[in-house]
């Protein structure tokens, strides 16, 4: 696409020559008025704005005043026939201009600074853009930070609690060895969901054939502790004709944590554990399905499950990491999810991804 | 601060969501001879319901360690329903707020409630508590003159 500029000038015969001249290297826009103008840069958004200080109605200085309050990202120039300083001061001293050209122009002098002008803008936007995504990162942070103290402060503070009523009561040492146990792996989950969320943001996505049946297998033998196992019915339906192609990274994360939460919170009140596991196709759409029979996650909760840091259980099984990671590496993956519960019920997931093609796997 | 009250406990609360935390103070305070009688929580509400008993069946002296971060309602979300309760009750309430934060932010919201008497780290060192409830009652808790 060619950048757009927009050329406000009075005198027909200008305009026409700078048409003439430019069109093929930019989209010219023309205006001979202020007015009109200031319309064109709403409408277009231009890369640069040049503008005749002799207009009738506004100088070309107040023009550029005018735009750069609204559109800071137009490169201004303000073009004068006037041999005289007054403009040209008065618009440095409002910082409004970034070039003052002098009629008669030099076409060749005119084209270079057109070129920096577009230069300049690009390069203004990319500024913008890491800015945005800096102002994120530190966001992310100061809340890591905040984090420290308590998630991974807090289960070192409990190991240093259980040293020292160790001391007084040894005889209870292989109860409270196991508690210390405990700590020390709540504490370990914590860092590497730190790693696999920075590794999600850092990492473009590896497409590959997923092998369903062996991924979830490994998914069940990592997520749910081995002493559960036998205890949970696994339902499994994979759409036995689909090639899925994704990245097995981000995929394995999104059902693990998934996985996890529901051999975590499964209901002390149901006769039996359920775990369903759907995979179906849709044109290039893929749907999983996961739901348990667990204690379910009541309504006033449902909008926030995603927030990082947010916690629900008051037992403290969760760090709030788990489904902020889930829903940042779906976004990664340009995929969806949603959630459904009723408390003490169900909780199901619906996870939606795109299905990549072979042509994307690469080596 | 009345000098001559130096009154125990008649009524200790732990509150925290982690179970573990719970413990690890039950056991500390135990052991620096804090045997008052306990209540135990997990949740904030736990403990604001507690509070909200008849006056006849409410302990007059009560000695709540209160956990910082806690989902649903921080420790700080219970100081200020605490405020919120009636002189009588606020008047036997003494809430320490026990925390692992080392967060200058927290420690100083912490120390500026009014609905708290200090900030306490963890693992919660009982003798601290143990010397705390030697000094002085605070002028207006436990029966004493505001």
């Amino acid at each position: 696409m060619k950048p757009k500029i927009v050329y406000v000038d009075d005198e027909w015969p200008n305009l026409n020559a700078f048409k003439a001249m430019f069109r093929h290297d930019y989209d010219v826009i023309l205006a001979d008025s202020a007015e009109l103008a200031l319309s064109l840069v709403q409408q277009h958004k231009p890369t640069v704005l040049l503008a005749d200080q002799r207009l009738p109605n506004m100088t070309g200085v107040e023009l550029l005043e005018l735009v750069q309050a609204t559109h800071p990202n137009t490169v201004r120039i303000l073009v004068t026939g006037y041999d005289e300083n007054r403009p040209l001061i008065d618009g440095i001293n409002k910082g409004s201009i970034f070039y003052y050209l002098q009629k008669p122009w030099n076409n060749h002098q005119l084209s270079a600074l057109l070129l920096r002008a577009s230069q300049h803008s690009y390069n203004q936007n990319l500024i913008q853009n890491q800015n945005t995504e800096l102002l994120k990162l530190v966001d992310e942070l100061e809340r890591f930070v905040y984090s420290i103290s308590h998630d991974i402060r807090a289960p070192l503070m409990s190991v240093l609690g259980l040293i020292q009523i160790t001391r007084l009561e040894p005889e209870s040492a292989p109860r409270y060895l196991d508690y210390m146990e405990q700590s020390v792996h709540k504490l370990d989950t914590f860092i590497r969901s730190v790693i696999d969320h920075y590794k999600n943001l850092r990492t473009e996505n590896t497409v590959r054939l997923i092998d369903l049946k062996a991924l979830f297998a490994l998914v069940i033998e990592t997520q749910i502790p081995q002493t559960m196992r036998p205890e949970v019915n696994i339902k499994m339906d994979i759409d036995p004709t689909l090639n899925l192609y994704s990245d097995e990274f981000r995929l394995n994360l999104v059902l693990g944590n998934l996985v996890n939460n529901a051999a975590k919170y499964y209901a002390t009140n149901q006769p039996y554990k359920q775990l369903d596991i759907k995979v179906r196709a849709e044109g290039n759409l893929v749907t999983f399905v996961i739901e348990d029979n667990g204690r379910g996650i009541a309504d006033k909760h449902l909008g926030s499950i995603f927030n990082i840091f947010y916690r629900i259980a008051a037992d403290n099984a969760g760090s709030g990491l788990g489904l902020y990671l889930v829903k940042e590496t779906l976004n990664k993956m340009d995929g969806t999810i949603n959630v459904a519960s009723v408390l003490g019920q169900f909780t199901r997931f619906t996870i939606t991804i795109p299905n990549g093609h072979e042509s994307q796997v690469r080596g | 601060m009345d000098t001559k009250a130096k009154l125990e406990a008649d009524c200790l609360i732990l509150l925290d969501d982690v179970p573990l935390h719970n413990l690890i103070a039950d056991k500390m305070l135990g052991y620096n001879n804090l045997l008052m009688p306990r209540q135990i929580f997990s949740e904030g509400q736990e403990l604001l319901d507690f509070l909200q008993k008849p006056a006849d069946e409410l302990p007059k002296r009560i000695l709540m360690l209160v956990d910082l971060m806690m989902p649903e309602m921080s420790g700080l979300d219970i100081a200020e329903h605490v405020l919120e309760l009636p002189h009588e009750v606020q008047s036997r309430c003494r809430m320490f707020i026990v925390s692992s934060t080392i967060d200058d932010r927290d420690i100083e919201a912490i120390e500026q409630h009014p609905a708290v008497e200090c900030f306490l780290n963890k693992p919660l060192d009982a003798s601290r508590v143990s010397d705390i409830l030697q000094q002085p009652v605070p002028n207006g808790k436990w029966g004493t003159a505001a």
